[in-house]
């Protein structure tokens, strides 16, 4: 208000000519601000921008603050600073460079962005945004190497970080509420910042002490969700953190030798000079975000490697999986995805800028090998499947001549893995196949793939080997996504097999001998008719005697699929039209709803995506009950189907449904969201249940039988499901653990919850 | 930053209402325009690419005003914003059969919608095309009645 009135008194009795001076102060200092912020966003991307470029932006943006900073100015370049470190922390390093070039100038203010940074370091921990809080602690770790802090304020600031680690003596020591997740995160911050710093502080005593606090740490961790986290059976998959240590402390036996191909980014070596005429600032008393009771970190992870250290043959110049510099390839290609994964554009001109400016190493493999490591990540990936698919598309087509032939060989690997490759990642990685080669054609290692089946190949339905139910499911599944002609002109003779007959409906009751065929055929007239109408249907199916209601159900069922099988619009609308008649013949009937989704099931056998769109819209519609989906799923009728996708695409889907529900009813009972409980963990309970009998009345076969290979499948699926709905589960855990105590439970299976149960808990 | 969810500059020209409240309703708007579709191209297709970023709740086919025959553009609504965002990430650009798509935000589906605008009952744009698109029914409508009656006097 004040500079308001100020301003008009101006006006009054001032000449035009202080107006305009003020108005052209205030432009330059809005231009200056929007340069500022320009510079300082383009400082965290990596889009191939020169190191010299990047060098002269920093020298230029000092040298525009150099001549003062206002008030205002300060405040923005704070929150910039913030929102920068906190959405590219693997950029940390340039922004403590730019504060350190401040630092020379005005210490009052660096010292008041150090206050600030440790105060969101703390705010980002209680508001559990992870990577923004390693980004500060990188940043602050940078900030010694630009000369702004002492080395004694930051190892006093990591030891604050590693105390929890320390307390921990014993592995079965429960003083320690908080989970390991939480001593595990802080075990990572201090970690993955000691290549840093290693080569300047080592042998300095607080400095080896958090070395030996780290190794003591990751020595007395519990790594035992490693075997379920890993995606392959054969190939135990190393605990993330682990590995880190190791790759670490090899570093340290070279005396952190500075990892080669300046996979560290040091552009302060560059003001080395101008860095040391300014003051150091000491940090006192930082303190953590207490734990709090539910609170979530980041979940364990083991590493993924598609391009292991043995065929390194055909791939020069990979690091091996134990060095540091493997990590710092893979922790820079992270950063960039989860900077950028929204915008498949600038995430992929990210990651081919950074691959083009280390021309000496295999990036592109790299990248290949951590988006497709993130994307069948277990328990589940982050993202949604095709987010990973369609940056890979991106990257194929930025590169053409350098990513897709990294892909294809990935794509390979991961084909001839199938035999030991978990069940819970099996759908995403058809779906990933499905979509990347649509977009290319469809062109693929078809026939090299039908050359590493055992000849001959066998394509029948009971043929249950991985790389051969991979095949039919994704010949399915690129079929949905394309047509018959196309793909069988895609598909080599030899898999001909696997081509499903044309997906046509198949309605019976054109045979007239038929049971039902009579009611079949004066339904399909009255439903032809221009005054057909829910009434008058109803009013044929309840005079029809002689078959049974369920009969009836079935006759529908089928009609209103035939007549409206040309398309799902067709028959959407003429199951919307008789919405009535099916409430009124099943509403509530567990047995008769079956009848209806076997109606599904006979009218579309040649079609899992139409018994899959169909039922789900029934479910959607409230026709059908979402534990009559479950029943039907486990009945004893559909142990064949499953070994196939589009079973579980409608399990999933059903309670996604349910769980919309209960949402809802949440939303309309605020004050008692205890009465909704049980819906979704009801449903999820019994699907386990369900589970659980099916495969313990599977029969215990040999490896290599088909018996075998179903329950693995089934097996797998039931681990997928309890992955996918895994905070849902936290809720029930001992009842879970409740349906293993049952005596006729196969060892198998009870592993897989105990085990399940053991990471959630 | 979130480029590829921002309205594009195309704006519905039959929009009944002003230009403010026709974006307003785009920026709500769980419903996608998708074009350049083949006219061979089936609504189950489409269902099967858009499910992949969401549960779609509707798919309207455009059709050919007169013939009634998919003419390359349809509507695809999905119950919440955030999945027909990640449509709008992933798969505007990308290719369905074979053909590179467009997807745009459109601000709902009213009757009448479905036809194409042009003279001839489909889409205008393949009215004026100059190229051959075995996809869309050959060269642009235009173009194919000078080429049918041969009208070359040199």
């Amino acid at each position: 208000m004040e500079t308001k009135t100020s301003g008009r008194r101006k006006r009054q009795d001032s000449a035009d000519g202080e107006e305009e001076a003020d108005l052209r102060l205030k432009r330059t200092a809005e231009t200056k601000a929007a340069t500022v912020e320009r510079l300082m966003r383009g400082l965290g991307l990596q889009d191939g921008t020169s190191l010299e470029l990047r060098l002269a932006n920093l020298s230029y943006l000092a040298y525009l603050l150099s001549k003062g900073i206002s008030g205002e100015l300060k405040k923005h370049i704070m929150s910039l600073l913030i929102t920068c470190v906190g959405s590219h922390p693997g950029q940390a390093s340039v922004y403590a460079t730019f504060v350190g070039l401040l630092n020379v100038g005005d210490f009052d203010f660096v010292s008041e962005c150090l206050s600030f940074m440790l105060q969101k370091a703390y705010e980002s921990m209680h508001t559990r945004d992870w990577s923004k809080c390693r980004g500060v602690v990188h940043f602050l770790v940078d900030l010694y190497n630009c000369q702004v802090i002492p080395s004694s304020s930051l190892l006093n600031l990591l030891a604050v970080f590693l105390k929890e680690c320390e307390a921990l003596r014993d592995p079965d020591d429960v003083v320690v509420a908080a989970p390991q997740t939480r001593r595990d995160w802080l075990a990572y911050c201090v970690l993955s910042a000691m290549p840093l710093i290693g080569k300047d502080l080592e042998g300095e005593a607080a400095f080896e002490k958090l070395m030996v606090s780290l190794q003591i740490y990751i020595k007395k961790r519990c790594a035992m969700h490693t075997t379920m986290l890993s995606v392959w059976r054969d190939l135990k998959q190393r605990d993330y953190l682990e590995l880190l240590w190791q790759q670490v402390d090899g570093l340290r036996q070279e005396h952190w030798a500075e990892p080669e191909h300046q996979l560290i980014p040091r552009l302060y070596m560059a003001f080395d000079e101008t860095l040391s005429h300014g003051q150091m600032h000491y940090i006192r008393d930082f303190q953590l975000a207490p734990h709090e009771q539910g609170c979530r970190y980041p979940p364990p992870r083991v590493c993924f490697r598609i391009f292991s250290y043995d065929s390194v043959g055909e791939i020069h110049h990979l690091p091996s999986p134990v060095r540091i510099e493997r990590h710092l390839l893979e922790a820079q290609i992270q950063d960039m995805l989860h900077s950028f994964h929204k915008e498949r554009r600038i995430c992929a001109d990210s990651l081919l800028g950074y691959a083009a400016s280390k021309p000496q190493l295999p990036v592109y493999h790299c990248i290949v090998e951590v988006i497709l490591g993130e994307m069948l990540q277990l328990p589940t990936a982050q993202w949604i499947n095709i987010n990973y698919g369609a940056l890979l598309v991106q990257l194929c087509k930025g590169q053409p001549d350098k990513v897709p032939q990294v892909v294809v060989q990935a794509m390979d690997i991961l084909f001839n893995r199938l035999g030991s490759m978990s069940v819970a990642c099996f759908d995403r990685l058809v779906n990933w196949v499905s979509h990347h080669i649509s977009n290319f054609g469809f062109i693929c290692q078809w026939s090299k793939w039908a050359q590493s089946l055992p000849s001959p190949i066998d394509p029948s339905a009971s043929n249950l080997q991985p790389k051969v139910v991979f095949l039919r499911e994704l010949i399915k599944k690129c079929l949905r996504l394309s047509y018959q002609q196309r793909i069988a002109e895609m598909v080599p003779d030899t898999l001909a097999g696997f081509l499903p007959p044309p997906t046509l409906p198949h309605f019976k009751f054109v045979d007239e001998k038929l049971p039902g065929a009579i009611l079949s055929k004066s339904l399909l007239e009255a439903m032809r008719s221009k005054q057909s109408c829910p009434e008058m249907i109803s009013e044929i199916i309840s005079a029809t005697t002689g078959i049974g209601p369920l009969l009836k159900i079935n006759v529908f069922t089928q009609n209103c699929l035939h007549l409206g099988s040309k398309s799902f619009s067709h028959t959407f609308a003429i199951l919307s039209k008789y919405h009535s008649v099916f409430k009124d013949l099943a509403a509530g009937d567990p047995e008769k709803q079956l009848a209806i989704l076997n109606g599904i099931f006979d009218v579309w056998v040649a079609s899992d995506q139409y018994k899959f769109v169909v039922s789900e819209k029934l479910v959607k519609m409230e026709i059908i009950d979402p534990n009559s989906v479950v029943n039907w799923i486990f009945d004893p009728m559909m142990r064949q189907e499953l070994t196939k996708m589009y079973v579980w695409e409608l399990l999933h889907s059903t309670v996604r449904h349910q769980k919309r529900v209960q949402h809802a009813i949440e939303v309309v009972d605020v004050d008692d969201p205890s009465a909704s409980d049980p819906i979704v963990k009801g449903i999820l309970l019994s699907i386990v249940q369900r589970f659980v009998k099916t495969l313990s009345g599977a029969p215990v076969a040999d490896e290599g039988t088909e018996e075998h290979y179903w329950f693995q499948w089934v097996l797998g699926r039931l681990q997928e499901t309890l992955f996918i709905y895994a905070d849902d589960c936290k809720t029930f855990s001992c009842k879970l653990l409740k349906i293993c105590e049952t005596s006729e439970v196969r060892p198998e299976i009870s592993k897989t919850i105990e085990a399940f149960v053991a990471y959630i808990m | 930053m979130s480029a590829s969810v921002e309205l594009s500059s195309y704006r519905d020209q039959h929009f009944k209402g002003s230009r403010s409240e026709q974006e307003r309703s785009l920026r709500d708007s769980c419903t996608l325009y998708v074009g350049n579709l083949s006219f061979y191209t089936t609504e189950e297709q489409i269902h099967e690419l858009f499910s992949r970023c969401g549960d779609v709740r509707v798919i309207v086919m455009g059709l050919d005003k007169y013939k009634k025959t998919p003419c390359g553009f349809c509507f695809v609504e999905y119950y919440i914003r955030s999945e027909a965002e990640a449509a709008m990430r992933f798969v505007n650009g990308t290719r369905l059969d074979d053909r590179l798509i467009r997807v745009d935000w459109d601000a709902g589906f009213i009757e009448g919608r479905q036809y194409g605008r042009g003279k001839t009952g489909g889409q205008v744009r393949d009215e004026y095309r100059t190229d051959y698109d075995a996809g869309r029914g050959g060269y642009g409508k235009l173009l194919s009645q000078k080429i049918a009656p041969n009208t070359d006097n040199r």
